[in-house]
């Protein structure tokens, strides 16, 4: 474990009620600023592992081991300070007044608590939040007042404003149309260049794409884990976990003299080109 | 003429209660023939949900408001008959989230449900949830009649809410983004029973954002958009307008994107002839791209 | 959640007699029974009679409920039946005659106070232990179904049913609902800060039942609930040969109880036993309350610690 981990698990077994294991055996490293997509069939056990990341969940048998600590040693509530975690249905976090409210309750609860922020620097994240998720004209207004992806986004928001060095997000893109899913792709992203090592669960092969690296689980084990474009190579791994293919990666590889890593529209169209205008030259 | 199709939308707008300036539907005309399969893509708020619930009565029953124009359903006006006279053999309706649909403890009952309210004779009971759960493909899990509904996986409990749907024997079955919560091999049960369904002359009404899977197995795709219908054709018909889609915020199915970018990078004018939406589709064109070229 | 603390989480699978008597049937006799040991004659031969019956009934539902019977009556009213045991022959408002002085302590202890003490705790052991068979050996869906076809409304009928459907859900929802507040640091230190809390948890719990409410309203409307005709139920609950004997029993124990309390009086003591006959039996029933808890508290503590 070097200075530069941010999670390690050692040999995590995972059980609910001491007979299934949800996980087994998981030895996991990820980085600093890595960003990071988990994915397999619900079931696989990659929410289960990711709820290890900030304490939610124990392991039964082996070591997870958060900045340096180990998860036994220290209290969920404590670790929120390093480790954000935006659950799946904004509707089970959101609970404020107003927008501002919502946004101020993880770092007041930061201040009051564990006395890691005064009360200005409070204030002052707020207004960043509000400022950078564009909530700003609408400070005051209630939280129910937004659509289901303008709550997605004020959850982001709030768990922002407690300045997580790990942001974990679960499932962002369910339940919504693609142009918000594409947006909420565009703040992860954001996220991710100012410094965040960011952890995403999701289904959505379109938005998994975008992710340096994937780890696909099945049956509580690590089946692959790499970079995404490597491991959309493993056809009948993928298959096996239950995950989906882009189908531009399909296509790509049944049309042949292509390379097999396109996981993108624009990706393939400039393969195809590519592929077009070197046969063309071949035949002059 | 409109009572021999399936769904027949005539110049229908609404309004929800309490917002009468705002139209949520404005001007829709549709015609759904028997037996065909059709795909309803919009964003959130664009409308889909309210068509949904005007196509089964609900509205205006339930839910009251301001309506203008007349949709009938297998020749039914929808003003006159209510969603229970609807509901029985006529139109069938599944909603977002398999869970907020269970109001029973076990399987059996929750299927009944549907019959026990319709006054349908007790001994037919039991074989018709027999003969749904069957068509949904869940029969033979052990012991499904006595599960609890909220026991199933993403995938079983939104084919038990189709079974729920379909014991009462519709003709036409609508789902409201039944892929939503769902992971990706839920969503292929659910896509592969509804190709099964229609093979079996069912028609079929499906709002959804999956344009790959609706690409491959409806025949019309209508797109709403702020509460009009601003495009209707086959799949290949709709999604070849590529820009046009991304512009109201969109998608298409990949293998027609990628072709668009490789026709907007060659200038190609198209005259007629659509793009791919299928893979199969996408080899023969991507092919065939590669020979013409040759010449 | 508990045993002992929700009725409809108590159910016991099983198939005994027990479990086939019909619903409406067993809950007749819990009324019966409350009715007879809320208004008794002073004596704890009823209150005795009851309990023995109702353990004869735990036993034939079979082991396990039997056993969660036993749990459920130790969780719910096991320190009473020692609060009072204890304590009244002690102290009471009733304590004249003394029995006997404690052998180290040397406290007395009287007769009316034990008399108390012994008749009030069979009476509620009794209860309890009759109510546990009974929602051990009853689906509360059961229940209401066979209430609709004596003639309960069908919506509130519906609406206690899906009540029942949809509560574990609620649970799981609540518990979701603390650990993603507390992934934001929130932390319940001390009694005023949980109640601030409670806001941030309780409205999204309530919030997502709301939501699911309208989609639930729509699926009941897709599903013919309004129609207007009359509605079939699928399991139908008619009175059997088997449910005779209990229905005659049930009869029997609201006849003699009324006759007792005509004939002697509320709380009287309709035997006036020699208080030297008495006694001795009260204090062995005295005794077996206290060692039946301490056995029950023991065993609880061992299974916690194997844990």
């Amino acid at each position: 474990m070097t200075n530069e981990d941010v999670v390690t698990t050692n040999n995590c077994w995972y059980t609910y009620n001491g007979q299934n294991y949800v996980l087994s055996g998981i030895d996991f490293r990820l980085g600093k600023g890595e960003l990071v997509g988990m994915a397999g069939e619900n079931g696989s056990g990659k929410t289960t592992l990711v709820k290890h990341f900030n304490g939610i969940l124990r392991p039964s048998k082996g070591s997870v081991t958060v900045f340096g600590k180990d998860t036994t040693r220290i209290s969920m509530a404590r670790l929120s300070a390093d480790v954000g975690y935006v659950w799946q249905n904004p509707n089970q976090q959101i609970f404020a007044r107003t927008i501002r409210e919502e946004i101020e309750f993880g770092p007041r609860n930061l201040h009051r608590f564990f006395r890691q922020i005064t009360s200005e620097e409070v204030d002052t994240r707020v207004e960043e939040a509000l400022e950078k998720f564009g909530f700003k004209q609408r400070a005051e207004s209630s939280p129910y007042s937004l659509t289901y992806g303008e709550r997605k986004f004020l959850c982001i928001a709030s768990i922002w404003a407690m300045r997580p060095r790990l942001f974990i997000i679960d499932e962002p893109t369910t339940g919504v149309d693609p142009s918000t899913a594409n947006k909420l792709r565009e703040i992860i992203e954001e996220l991710h260049r100012e410094g965040c090592t960011v952890v995403t669960i999701s289904h959505d092969i379109h938005f998994l794409t975008f992710f340096h690296r994937l780890v696909i689980m099945h049956d509580g084990k690590i089946l692959l884990d790499g970079p995404t474009r490597k491991v959309f190579t493993n056809i009948d791994t993928i298959r096996v976990a239950g995950v989906d293919r882009p189908q531009v990666a399909e296509l790509s590889s049944r049309l042949g003299d292509m390379p097999e890593d396109c996981l993108t529209p624009e990706e393939f169209a400039n393969a195809f080109i590519h592929v077009y205008q070197t046969r063309k030259r071949v035949e002059k | 003429m409109a009572e021999s199709k399936a769904i027949a939308i005539q110049d229908f707008s609404y309004a929800y209660e309490g917002s009468r300036i705002i139209p949520v539907l404005k001007n829709i005309d549709l015609e759904v023939e028997h037996g065909e399969f059709v795909g309803i893509v919009g964003r959130m708020g664009a409308g889909k949900t309210t068509l949904c619930l005007a196509m089964n009565g609900i509205i205006p029953h339930y839910m009251g408001g301001y309506l203008q124009g007349t949709i009938l359903v297998d020749g039914m006006d929808t003003r006159v008959y209510t969603p229970s006279d609807l509901a029985l053999r006529t139109v069938g309706m599944v909603f977002q989230d398999p869970e907020a649909q269970f109001v029973r403890t076990t399987v059996l009952e929750e299927v009944a449900f549907g019959l026990e309210n319709l006054g349908v004779p007790r001994e037919e009971i039991i074989p018709r949830v027999e003969k749904a759960l069957q068509q949904v493909g869940l029969w033979h899990l052990p012991k499904i009649m006595e599960r609890s509904p909220f026991e199933l996986s993403g995938g079983q409990k939104q084919r038990l809410s189709i079974a729920c749907a379909l014991v009462l024997k519709p003709k036409i079955l609508i789902l409201d983004e039944p892929d939503s919560n769902v992971d990706p091999v839920g969503v292929n049960e659910v896509f592969s029973l509804l190709a099964e369904l229609k093979k079996n002359g069912l028609t079929t009404v499906v709002a959804s954002h999956r344009v790959e899977r609706l690409a491959m197995y409806a025949d019309t795709i209508v797109v709403l958009n702020e509460g009009k219908i601003v495009m209707r054709g086959t799949p290949a018909e709709v999604f070849s307008e590529v820009e046009r889609l991304m512009s109201i915020g969109e998608r298409v199915p990949e293998v027609t994107e990628a072709a668009h970018l490789v026709e907007k990078d060659y200038r190609i004018a198209r005259t007629g002839s659509k793009l791919p939406v299928k893979v199969d589709e996408g080899l023969v064109y991507f092919r065939s791209f590669l020979e013409y070229r040759k010449k | 959640m508990s045993v002992g603390v929700i009725g409809f989480q108590m159910y016991t699978v099983g198939d005994s007699a027990v479990h086939r008597l019909d619903p409406r049937v067993k809950l007749l006799l819990l009324v019966a029974f409350l009715y007879a040991i809320s208004f008794s004659v002073w004596t704890p031969i009823l209150p005795l009679f009851i309990l023995a019956f109702s353990l004869i009934l735990a036993v034939l539902a079979g082991k396990q409920t039997f056993l969660n019977v036993v749990k459920g009556v130790f969780l719910s009213v096991g320190f009473i039946g020692v609060f009072l045991c204890v304590l009244f022959p002690l102290y009471s408002p009733f304590n004249r005659t003394i029995l006997g002085t404690l052998p180290m302590i040397g406290i007395p202890y009287y007769y009316e106070g034990l008399y108390w003490a012994v008749y009030t705790t069979y009476r509620i052991f009794a209860l309890f232990t009759y109510g546990m068979v009974f929602f051990a050996t009853t689906r509360p869906q059961h229940l209401v179904k066979s209430l609709i076809d004596m003639g309960l409304p069908y919506d509130i009928g519906h609406m206690i049913l899906a009540s029942i459907a949809v509560f574990p859900l609620l649970t799981e929802e609540f518990d979701r609902v603390k650990t993603a507040q507390q992934s934001r640091a929130m932390m319940a230190k001390g009694f005023l800060e949980r109640f601030r809390q409670a806001v941030a948890l309780i409205i999204p719990v309530v919030g997502s039942a709301l939501g699911r409410g309208e989609t639930q309203a729509w699926v009941l409307e897709a599903r013919g609930f309004t129609s207007p005709g009359e509605k079939t139920s699928l399991f139908q609950f008619r009175l059997r040969r088997q449910d005779m004997p209990v229905i005659i029993f049930t009869l029997t124990i609201i006849i003699v109880n009324t006759y007792l309390l005509i004939r002697y009086g509320y709380l009287v003591d309709p035997l006036g036993w020699n208080r030297e006959v008495v006694a001795p039996f009260l204090l062995f029933l005295n005794a077996n309350v206290i060692v039946f808890l301490l056995m029950a508290a023991s065993l609880s503590i061992r299974r916690l610690q194997k844990r």
